[in-house]
């Protein structure tokens, strides 16, 4: 082990998880919500501009505090246990992302038939720009909710 | 030795590392880990690879299998009972 990693934030385990599910439910709402009301009123267009804006920012937090920097460390800075740690991270992560979008794939299968609710190509990127964003700092979420205060 | 969640593998680094002396952070600074996973280590919480378990084991200049087992070690108390009782 080189050195300690040097994160630009360093959040409370419990402030850190509490973002954590702030940020998943701002995304979720505010990209999700966005993108199936087509014609929302004012109030709710700033609401879900605030909840974006929100979850954007509150998802690079969580990728700059100890937790996102500690998914993103380089080998030479951790030990054995935290790279297993960092590794276990990044599988779940990577499962959790396949799973949502082979959900999502197999949604379009019956919505094009049925005609339920497409996304058309603005909602669509609002869909992806969550998903990216998400996936940006679901290692350091995962990591926040696995960790032990410290002994 | 697991490197996983299973907690199969036992070990005396709470015991060895009281009685050397060593605080958690030394232990941790002499074979180059996180001070926290000398806390996971002692917990059985997480198995090291063959080659911490060794290192450890120099620390202490035990043989590893002194260290770290698969099999419950017996406790302090119960292997000092019955020489006590036949000192006395």
């Amino acid at each position: 082990m080189e050195t300690a990693y040097r994160p630009v934030l360093r959040l409370k385990l419990r402030t850190a998880r509490r973002l954590s599910v702030a940020v998943l439910l701002a995304l979720g709402i505010g990209y999700l919500g966005g993108a199936i009301a087509t014609d929302p009123p004012r109030w709710l267009f700033v609401g879900i501009g605030l909840l974006r804006i929100f979850g954007l920012i509150g998802a690079v937090a969580l990728f700059v505090d100890s937790t996102g920097q500690h998914a993103n460390a380089p080998d030479r800075l951790l030990d054995e246990r935290q790279r297993h740690e960092r590794d276990r991270a990044y599988v779940l992560s990577y499962q959790i992302m396949v799973i949502s979008m082979f959900a999502a794939f197999l949604y379009t299968i019956p919505a094009q038939v049925l005609d339920w609710w497409l996304p058309q190509i603005p909602a669509a990127i609002d869909l992806l720009s969550a998903f990216g964003i998400t996936s940006l700092a679901l290692p350091g979420i995962i990591l926040a909710w696995r960790a032990v205060e410290s002994d | 030795m697991q490197n996983n969640d299973s907690p199969q593998l036992h070990n005396r680094l709470a015991l060895f590392r009281a009685e050397a002396g060593l605080s958690r952070k030394e232990l941790a600074d002499r074979v180059a880990v996180n001070p926290q996973t000398i806390g996971f280590l002692e917990r059985g919480s997480y198995g090291p690879s063959l080659e911490l378990g060794l290192k450890l084991a120099a620390v202490f200049g035990v043989p590893v299998e002194t260290l770290f087992s698969l099999t419950p070690f017996q406790s302090l108390a119960s292997q000092l009972a019955p020489s006590s009782r036949g000192e006395m």
